[in-house]
């Protein structure tokens, strides 16, 4: 780390970090009325029964789902809501990581909700009207998001993950071990692009129930797909994706948006090359609420 | 609006867990914390302790001081009983030295008004009193003759007697003879009168005369 950036004698470098603890949650909830919406224990209730989070346990953040702000108990005109967090042993140890490595969390923040903020906020802001899918896949888990106009409206867990690709993987190449498959999955040499719908499939299944759901619920088309974190070498699991869905992938134009965020960079980065990946970083720095303030005000 | 601008920032809750982290502060103000309090304890502590032995010490000589009056109250009222035994035996001292003190004795004094008696007067009282003046605690003496005259001229007569009698001028004293009598009793032809003989200490006597100068002016 201390290669990277310059400590200047202090034991930690003040950082603002986006973590992917293992056990984070994002789940959209609608209540039946306002009021439940303002009732703590009640959504403490469904926390429980409905996504299995125990309050006790884990590090529970209410946003209102329209614009992503800390719901207010008392004040709160939404029905729609968004659950976060992540289990404390897990927040305690990827801090524990961070401070390893140098790192002091100035903000921690899960990097799965700054990022969906980030996507919300560039929906709105290019007034993208069409609903956008967001599908981030990591190793274990998947969540599929679907915003439209900057409002989330679908948070859904799906139980695959990479890892459980790497088994179709080597019983289609009869490679002699899962890690053997793993090792070739993220190599550059070996192009996956016809093999994709089959590694894919159950996968683009969840999908298609969840998207086909969505649009027959609410008569809306989804139009753009955007996958956040995975590397460069993994654009086929993009291209797979809008393909079996029929969806566009969305190349954020960065430039435009973070000027409209205040948000400068150094001469010598090029915003313009600079692909979905990018996004987790960039939403790292956006103050939504005070370019809205602007706006309203 | 301003309110807002307290909030998280949208889309980005922060799940730091700032219990467990480290103290990174380049000057490091908690033990100021700390040091303070432990100050204000101390302060406080000694303040507590110098307070109670200044309640201690004071407690310790009242009761002393209590002990030293129950132990002194028996001698202080024979004290006192031997004082107003003393005041009382003094007063009989100062009766008895003006007693012996005196320029002559009552019975002198009955000689003396008798022997100055003209042949044609007729005494029909005789006080002789004796007084303590307040303030110097001096004796003076005082006369009264009531008697009966035919003519005035007795009475004057017997007046200069008694105002020339060396019995009655006794040395440092002042002797003053005032006579005055009552209308002529038509059934008897005699005239009731007093005669007044005033024998005092010489000042007060002379601030009388004094006065009685400034009077005469």
């Amino acid at each position: 780390m201390e290669g990277l950036v310059d400590f200047k004698g202090a034991a930690y470098f003040v950082s603002r970090c986006g973590v992917y603890p293992d056990n984070r949650f994002v789940r959209y909830y609608e209540t039946e009325s306002v009021n439940k919406a303002r009732d703590a224990q009640f959504l403490s209730t469904i926390l429980e029964s409905e996504f299995q989070v125990d309050p006790a346990l884990n590090f529970v953040s209410i946003l209102d789902a329209r614009d992503g702000s800390d719901l207010d108990f008392e004040t709160a005109m939404t029905r729609r809501i968004a659950f976060c967090g992540a289990a404390n042993e897990d927040l305690k140890n990827t801090q524990d990581s961070l401070l390893e490595y140098g790192l002091y969390p100035d903000r921690m923040e899960l990097s799965s909700v700054s990022t969906l903020g980030g996507l919300c906020d560039y929906a709105r802001f290019n007034s993208i009207d069409a609903p956008v899918l967001f599908f981030e896949l990591t190793s274990q888990a998947a969540t599929i998001f679907i915003q439209s106009k900057g409002q989330l409206d679908v948070a859904r867990p799906i139980p695959v993950g990479l890892d459980s690709i790497y088994p179709i993987l080597q019983r289609e190449l009869g490679l002699k071990d899962e890690s053997s498959a793993r090792k070739l999955f993220f190599s550059n040499t070996f192009d996956f692009a016809e093999m994709g719908p089959k590694l894919m499939r159950k996968v683009i299944k969840e999908l298609q129930a969840s998207t086909g759901f969505y649009e027959v619920q609410t008569g809306q088309t989804i139009e753009y797909l955007f996958i956040s974190i995975l590397p460069k070498n993994l654009s086929w699991v993009a291209k797979t994706i809008s393909e079996a869905l029929g969806l566009e992938i969305m190349q954020p134009s960065y430039e435009p948006w973070m000027k409209s965020l205040n948000v400068k960079v150094s001469e010598g980065v090029e915003l313009m090359n600079l692909g979905s990946r990018w996004m987790g970083l960039f939403s790292l720095m956006g103050e939504y609420h005070l370019r809205e303030e602007v706006a309203n005000g | 609006m301003a309110k807002n601008k307290d909030l998280q920032p949208y889309w980005r809750p922060n799940v730091r867990i700032s219990g467990t982290l480290p103290d990174i502060k380049v000057v490091r103000t908690d033990f100021i914390v700390n040091f303070i309090a432990f100050a204000l304890v101390v302060i406080t502590g000694v303040f507590l302790l110098q307070r109670e032995y200044r309640t201690f010490v004071l407690n310790r000589a009242i009761a002393s001081i209590q002990a030293q009056i129950a132990g002194s109250e028996a001698d202080n009222d024979a004290n006192i009983e031997l004082d107003t035994r003393f005041r009382d035996a003094a007063e009989y001292v100062i009766d008895l030295q003006n007693f012996y003190r005196a320029p002559f004795r009552p019975y002198e004094v009955i000689a003396e008004v008798t022997r100055a008696k003209p042949q044609d007067i007729l005494i029909t009282s005789l006080s002789f009193r004796e007084n303590v003046e307040q303030k110097s605690k001096e004796m003076s003496y005082s006369i009264v003759v009531g008697c009966e005259v035919p003519e005035l001229t007795i009475l004057n007569a017997f007046k200069s007697t008694l105002a020339e009698s060396e019995m009655l001028n006794p040395e440092n004293y002042v002797t003053t003879v005032v006579e005055s009598f009552r209308a002529k009793s038509e059934q008897s032809g005699i005239f009731p009168c007093t005669i007044n003989v005033s024998i005092k200490p010489p000042e007060k006597a002379s601030k009388k005369k004094a006065k009685g100068a400034k009077d005469d002016d």
